[in-house]
């Protein structure tokens, strides 16, 4: 190459400004993006303006001494919560990915694998097993404490929500190049010293991630905190909601909780920013730290520990009340197929919805486009009950038939739920060239079938992915199906909710377990595919 | 005079407020290969995709074969040009084989004997059933370019076509592609920022810088005769000298040249090293200080006792060191007013 020296700059592939440019979007993409983010906005617009509207009762009920210790309690459950995930979500991540403990792979099956019991199942369990007349009592013959109010809460959140700290910092613990560890060790740190300085500090934007999934869950939280009786704010709005005429105390309560939530995401945001590196992804592996006698028995044994209270306790507990009283009741074919009904439903309209808004958000990059999938997390990140009350406001004042009708209920999950949709798809949308639409236009196809022959096949996994992930949290969704599901529809979660709520565990163990065994089946699917 | 296969007058674009394309004017003659040679953002990819349509100009025309796609009020639609794109990053579709991709801008009835005629003509023959990610990438080229050849376009576009292979294959890739395009009689245009790419493989090159045309001209008239300093500076290595011309005779440090330029005053000299001699000379003017060793040639760096600078290119036999003096003879240069730059 004697000519190209000096005068000639490397281009590196993509470059120059035709990969920033903003073609404009067709608008059917625009109205795709409204029709699935509508139903959350709207009727929270609604909401803000009946809670200025509402006046004097407003302000009593920000100011009363009870939402201050609403407050407080709240805030209490989620910094506990959040941080007990974070620590053994962290642990477990690290001893499973990055040392040489006997049975690894064993391991991170039933580490994750709590991320498919919803936490009103987990508190179910945690209520009838403990306690002095509880199933361990009684199969024991020694009287056990009652874990309810604060500590029952607590359980149940972190055994829900540490699976996702755990996936995230192992994921990410994975991908980080194990050349920059080597770096520091060569250059005299110790092991201790390496993770500190060297790991801790890469993995600080996935326990962010993760930690940010607690926190909003147990903030969303309503199912267990209302079983074990903790007074945080879904349950004194739901109370407050179900019975009272004047509904301004509930819709300002259910405010002050989307404000936490804002923090929670705020906060978050603060963390991630101070980000000062771009993490260097690699494929070599990373060879396991050895550890010592003591530390593998001790590893092993806070495993097992945590593998018997977060599994082995609340399926073993649902597997006994069903021995004891063999469905009572029959099995619950019709909330079967309610919530699998309710929840593909969802799930399809989320995936044909996403599709458009993935190209408009991927395709068509600009400061508009972007506020489509800030609002989407927004959306993702308001507590249900907030969600499901707004739509109950609109509803029933303003939909007239409407209200309690299927479509508006399918319309808000696919609202509340379309950020994972559009997760999924966006990435798998954003891993394909845009030449490969502009070679199909080129070979004389149309815009949409460029979309269809090319893009959409291309898609599929994101597509099934991102389908997935709304049927299974469809599947489990509580507050918003309670406020607005029409009568005569039962679900799976409706049925243990209200079992429970009559302590009756065994009518409850029928429908909780089939609701973990349709889950199985997707969450397994998903969890094989992401490796 | 025939109809140009494609022309492009006074077109603009710009993006935020950058002019990728800035006035500019095109012509491409039917069957000759087109190289649009600049450096990375001189907007050489956006003429492209302005012919393909995939970007639409603010102003200007665009005719292919006599026919206005872009302009007074006419805007035809990408998949209606009939104008083939070679990609830079090939974009095969993953999902279909290699069949799949050739036949996929095919009426369906037609496509099979024409699959197969196409991938012959590409050396394929045989590999339809293959999917893309199995293919070589200078394989996955090949596909790329039958899959644009195979409607039989008034115009074939290649984006950057050789800049994901390694070196060894790229040359090869690129004779193949040359020849390809020639035995089908296409008219092309490809997009490179690499000189000896655009003078190997092209008819015609046009040089382009900041959205515009500086010149246009075929490889050899180029390099030999570039319109500024500019031009001849990103055609290849150069040295440049101030001189002074005065009556058909240039004055520099590196010596008195004849001028048939007629320029009078202070001018730029341009010398490429391929136009300097060396004899070997104890006693000669210029210390060789280095020696830059390409295999079938070398670069060699003098300093003359002026404090000027030459460059001079020589076989590849290892006749001058460092440290070793030298006689030299320039046999061409190349006058341009003095535009007040400094070179050095």
């Amino acid at each position: 190459m004697t000519l190209a020296t000096e005068t000639a700059p490397l281009e590196v592939a993509p470059a120059g400004p035709h990969h920033r440019i903003r073609r404009p979007a067709h608008p059917l993409l625009w109205v795709a993006a409204v029709a699935a983010l509508a139903p959350v906005v709207v009727p929270f617009g609604f909401l803000i303006g009946r809670a200025v509207g509402g006046g004097a009762t407003a302000l009593d009920t920000v100011l009363s001494t009870r939402t201050v210790e609403l407050i407080l309690n709240t805030s209490t459950l989620v910094v506990a919560v959040a941080t007990a995930a974070a620590a053994i979500g962290v642990g477990a991540a690290w001893l499973t990915e990055r040392t040489d403990l006997p049975g690894r792979r064993v391991w991170r099956v039933l580490v994750a694998l709590p991320l498919v019991l919803p936490s009103y199942v987990i508190a179910l369990t945690v209520i009838s097993a403990l306690g002095p007349r509880g199933l361990v009592s009684e199969a024991l013959g020694v009287a056990m404490p009652t874990v309810r109010g604060f500590w029952g809460a607590f359980w149940a959140l972190t055994v829900a929500t540490y699976p996702f700290v755990y996936l995230i910092v192992a994921s990410a613990l994975r991908r980080i190049d194990p050349m920059v560890e080597e770096a520091a060790r060569g250059l005299g740190s110790s092991q201790r010293a390496v993770f500190f300085r060297i790991v801790a500090p890469q993995l600080r934007h996935a326990i962010g991630a993760g930690v940010l999934l607690s926190a909003l869950y147990t903030l969303s939280d309503f199912g267990a905190v209302s079983l074990v009786g903790f007074d945080s704010f879904t349950r004194v709005v739901y109370a407050q909601y179900a019975g009272r005429l004047d509904r301004t105390p509930a819709i300002v309560l259910a405010l002050v909780l989307v404000l936490l939530a804002f923090v929670v995401l705020l906060v978050e945001s603060r963390v991630r920013r101070g980000r000062p590196f771009i993490p260097r992804p690699s494929n070599r592996r990373q060879s396991p730290a050895p550890l010592t006698n003591r530390q593998r028995n001790l590893s092993i044994a806070g495993l097992v520990a945590l593998s018997i209270l977060a599994l082995a306790l609340p399926i073993g507990t649902l597997f006994a009340w069903l021995i004891r009283n063999p469905a009572p009741g029959g099995i619950p074919w019709g909330s079967l197929a309610g919530s699998v009904t309710v929840s593909m439903l969802a799930a399809i309209a989320a995936v044909a919805l996403a599709v458009p808004v993935a190209v408009l958000v991927v395709r068509h990059r600009d400061g508009r486009s972007a506020w489509v999938e800030r609002i989407s997390y927004l959306a993702y990140s308001v507590p249900h009950i907030t969600v499901g009350l707004a739509m109950v406001f609109v509803a029933s004042r303003y939909l007239g038939s409407l209200y309690q009708s299927l479509l508006v209920l399918v319309a808000v999950y696919v609202s509340v739920f379309f950020a994972q949709a559009l997760g999924a798809i966006r990435s798998s949308l954003a891993q394909l060239s845009p030449s490969l639409e502009d070679a199909a236009r080129g070979l004389g196809r149309s815009r949409l079938q460029a979309m269809f022959k090319v893009v959409i096949p291309l898609m599929r996994r994101g597509i099934a992915a991102g389908g997935l992930l709304v049927f299974l949290t469809t599947m489990k969704e509580l507050p918003i199906t309670l406020l607005l599901r029409p009568t005569g529809l039962d679900t799976l979660a409706v049925d243990v909710w209200s079992a429970s709520g009559d302590l009756l565990y065994s009518a409850a163990a029928v429908p909780a377990l089939l609701l973990l065994a349709v889950s199985a089946l997707p969450t397994f699917v998903l969890a094989t595919r992401q490796r | 005079m025939t109809t140009p296969a494609v022309s492009l007058r006074g077109v603009s674009k710009h993006f935020e407020s950058i002019a990728a394309l800035d006035n500019f004017d095109l012509t491409v003659e039917r069957g000759t290969v087109l190289g649009l040679l600049g450096p990375s953002g001189s907007g050489k990819t956006t003429a492209l995709r302005a012919i393909a349509g995939f970007d639409r100009p603010e102003s200007g025309t665009i005719e292919i074969e006599g026919t206005t796609v872009v302009g007074d009020g006419v805007w035809v639609a990408p998949e209606k040009r009939r104008v083939g794109m070679v990609f830079q990053d090939y974009a095969l579709f993953p999902h279909l084989s290699v069949a799949g991709n050739v036949g996929f801008g095919l009426a369906k009835n037609a496509a099979p004997t024409k699959i197969d005629e196409v991938l012959a003509m590409v050396g394929l023959r045989g590999l339809g059933s293959r999917m893309p990610h199995e293919l070589s990438g200078g394989e996955q080229q090949r596909v790329a370019l039958a899959r644009a050849l195979a409607p039989e376009p008034h115009l074939i576009l290649l984006d950057e076509p050789f800049s994901n292979l390694d070196t060894p294959s790229r040359d090869r890739v690129r004779r193949e592609v040359r020849t390809i395009l020639v035995e089908a009689r296409a008219t092309a245009i490809f997009v490179t920022h690499d000189q000896e790419e655009a003078l190997a493989m092209s008819d015609t090159v046009a040089v382009m810088r900041d959205g515009t045309v500086l010149q246009t001209a075929a490889p050899h008239d180029l390099y030999r005769r570039p319109s500024d300093c500019w031009v001849a500076r990103f055609l290849g290595e150069a040295e440049f000298v101030a001189g002074t011309a005065a009556n058909g005779r240039v004055e520099t440090a590196l010596g008195t040249f004849a001028d048939d330029s007629g320029s009078s005053g202070l001018v730029e000299v341009m010398i490429r090293p391929e136009a300097v001699r060396l004899t070997p000379d104890v006693g000669g003017p210029a210390l060789v200080v280095d020696r830059e060793f390409y295999g079938h040639d070398q670069l060699i760096t003098l300093h003359l006792d002026s404090g000027a600078r030459l460059l001079a290119r020589t076989g590849p036999d290892p006749i001058f060191n460092p440290g070793d003096h030298a006689r030299y003879a320039v046999t061409d240069i190349v006058i341009f007013p003095d535009t007040g730059h400094t070179y050095h």
